[in-house]
């Protein structure tokens, strides 16, 4: 099944924001429309501005108002994948060539910042200053993670509490925000909207592990680049850090460095995969649905709600 | 007139903020200072002094202009990755794009605290016309002299406009942005001198020398000797503008008009150096 039919409600919405997005980056450099275009026809899940709405779902919904706040979200996500593909020094991203490779760093840079101030412009249609804190203090937040991402890279004595940390930032800390921002815009009760916000956190928190597991066990098709780039990127992961309780497992993983043999670190992989990591992961990720699902209990019924418990779910079997 | 001591301590202590702000363990230790230019500084602190009443939200919006700014600038820095580069090399690239997303996210942040909503508007505008001329720059996009060298005032001078644009103080964007526009010419002209090669010489050539081949290395000594001719007449022009604004502006400070004669020096000794060498 598709993650879409969870929400088939929202179709409509959804096809306005994937308009507006396409209107949203039309600048006068032919360039920077033809390179902003090139990442957004890339495609992409488009889970914050889902977020967005259904959060909003809990509020006066106007998806005039709500738009805004979903595509800025999104383009503040684009952005980020623009410069993380620079500091990655990637080719490909969902198949496709990416800013970087198809231009340059520099063209790559300018339109990430384009698109990033955008994003920001957009928002300023929400004129209530806390959707500027709470979006401010996650953009923050989300380049300290990945400050903090570099300075922990091939660090293999870093401890559960680094990468949950991490990746709090580097995912949770957006679609919390996203759940939030959209129930903020739509006027509803601080208490409740906190709540989304919870519930947003523990989803990107299971999305992220979950991610991270297919990092191992997906295939190159779905994926879109060979499986185990991030540990070959030295992003020490939650089944890493699992495998790496083994002693033998342990020193082999200390190997990793940049631009290794690939069969040689096939065989890393391989012992990851067979370690039982990569179930102990899964089973932390289905620790934070679980919470995920029960914060969701205390909010008030709507289709919303079963929408966001669906898609929660739905990210936990996830294959890709 | 504004005492130079007064307009010294409030540029120290803006100074001092900013610094603070920009300081992160992991980045200073890993990537270039960034760097703070003193003139934007001192024309953005003088142009608030005079326009906004509020000690605290002039100081903000020094703040948050300079920290934009120097993202932005930030970002300059991140180069093409090269064949067989170092570690060192790549991780600093990778902190330079990191450093340039955190001090950005500062700008929003001070801005979002002091619930200004207006000013984050504008300033987020401000951004997207200079990376839409930066672009225009790098891709030497130009079809006209005077659009490339509007392109290059504008990357210099956008944000601090739409500072401006908020107190509706037209003569101060005339002045400063004609100072920041200068100060990019000079030092165009100086890697140009130094290198053979500058981003506004290179777009220039393509302009100004439409026969040549682009790719060429080495132009002649007269060809380079025009495209500078065309950059000193540029500076002549805005070094115009500048002083009959600053005629028009209430509130100039001794340090301004201290600034303002050393970049008039600089640009008197570099056309000596042009007459000299011929």
């Amino acid at each position: 099944m598709k993650m879409k039919l969870l929400y088939t409600y929202l179709n409509s919405d959804l096809t306005l924001i994937e308009k507006e997005l396409e209107e949203s980056i039309q600048a006068d450099s032919h360039l920077l429309r033809q390179a902003s275009l090139h990442l957004l026809k890339a495609g992409g899940k488009r889970i914050r501005p889902v977020f967005v709405l259904l959060g909003a779902k809990f509020g006066d919904y106007d998806i005039n108002v709500i738009k805004d706040v979903a595509v800025s979200l999104e383009l503040i996500h684009m952005a980020s994948l623009v410069h993380d593909d620079v500091i990655d020094d990637a080719e490909l991203r969902r198949g496709q060539a990416t800013i970087k490779a198809k231009w340059d760093n520099r063209i790559a840079m300018y339109t990430g910042d384009y698109i990033f101030a955008r994003a920001l412009e957009l928002m300023t249609e929400i004129r209530n200053p806390a959707a500027h804190q709470i979006l401010s203090d996650t953009i923050v937040e989300l380049s300290v993670g990945e400050i903090e991402q570099i300075k922990d890279k091939y660090n293999f004595d870093q401890n559960l509490r680094n990468y949950l940390l991490r990746i709090k930032r580097k995912t949770a800390l957006l679609i919390a925000a996203s759940c939030q921002l959209g129930a903020v815009a739509a006027g509803v009760p601080e208490e409740d909207h906190r709540k989304l916000y919870k519930f947003g956190y523990y989803v990107g928190m299971s999305f992220q592990i979950t991610d991270d597991v297919l990092d191992f066990t997906g295939t190159e098709k779905e994926l879109g680049k060979p499986a185990g780039g991030d540990l070959l990127q030295g992003n020490i992961t939650l089944p890493v850090l699992y495998a790496m309780q083994d002693e033998y497992i342990n020193k082999r993983v200390r190997t990793v460095r940049e631009g290794m043999e690939r069969a040689e670190l096939n065989e890393i992989l391989k012992l990851v995969q067979e370690s039982g990591a990569i179930e102990k992961s899964l089973e932390i990720s289905d620790r934070y649905l679980d919470k995920a699902l029960a914060i969701l209990e205390e909010l008030p019924p709507n289709k919303a709600k079963k929408s966001l418990r669906d898609i929660a779910k739905f990210i936990g079997k996830r294959k890709y | 007139m504004i005492h130079l001591l007064d307009i010294q301590n409030k540029l120290d202590g803006t100074r001092e903020l900013l610094l603070e702000k920009l300081s992160h363990p992991y980045l200073m230790e890993h990537v270039e200072s960034p760097f703070i230019d003193d003139d934007r500084l001192l024309l953005l602190t003088s142009l608030l002094e005079q326009q906004e009443g509020n000690q605290e939200r002039a100081t903000s919006y020094t703040l948050t202009t300079m920290l934009l700014q120097i993202a932005l600038d930030t970002h300059e820095h991140v180069h093409n990755s090269l064949p067989g580069e170092g570690d060192e090399s790549h991780k600093q690239r990778q902190l330079t794009v990191l450093a340039g997303i955190y001090y950005s996210g500062l700008y929003y942040k001070l801005l979002a605290d002091l619930e200004d909503v207006d000013m984050i508007k504008r300033l987020a505008t401000g951004v997207k016309e200079v990376n839409e001329h930066k672009i225009s720059l790098y891709q030497k996009d130009s079809g006209a002299i005077d659009q490339l060298m509007e392109s290059l005032k504008l990357i210099e001078s956008s944000l601090l406009g739409k500072v401006a644009d908020h107190y509706q103080a037209a003569e101060w964007y005339e002045f400063a942005s004609n100072w920041l526009f200068v100060k990019r010419l000079l030092s165009e002209e100086t890697l140009f001198m130094n290198t053979g090669h500058s981003l506004l010489f290179n777009a220039l050539k393509k302009i100004a020398l439409p026969k040549m081949d682009q790719k060429a290395a080495e132009l002649s000594s007269e060809q380079q000797k025009y495209l500078l001719s065309i950059c000193t007449r540029y500076i002549e022009f805005s070094m115009t503008k500048i002083k009959t604004a600053s005629k028009k502006l209430s509130g100039m400070n001794s340090l301004l008009m201290e600034r303002l004669d050393l970049i008039t020096g600089q640009y008197q000794s570099m056309s000596k150096k042009f007459a000299e060498e011929g």
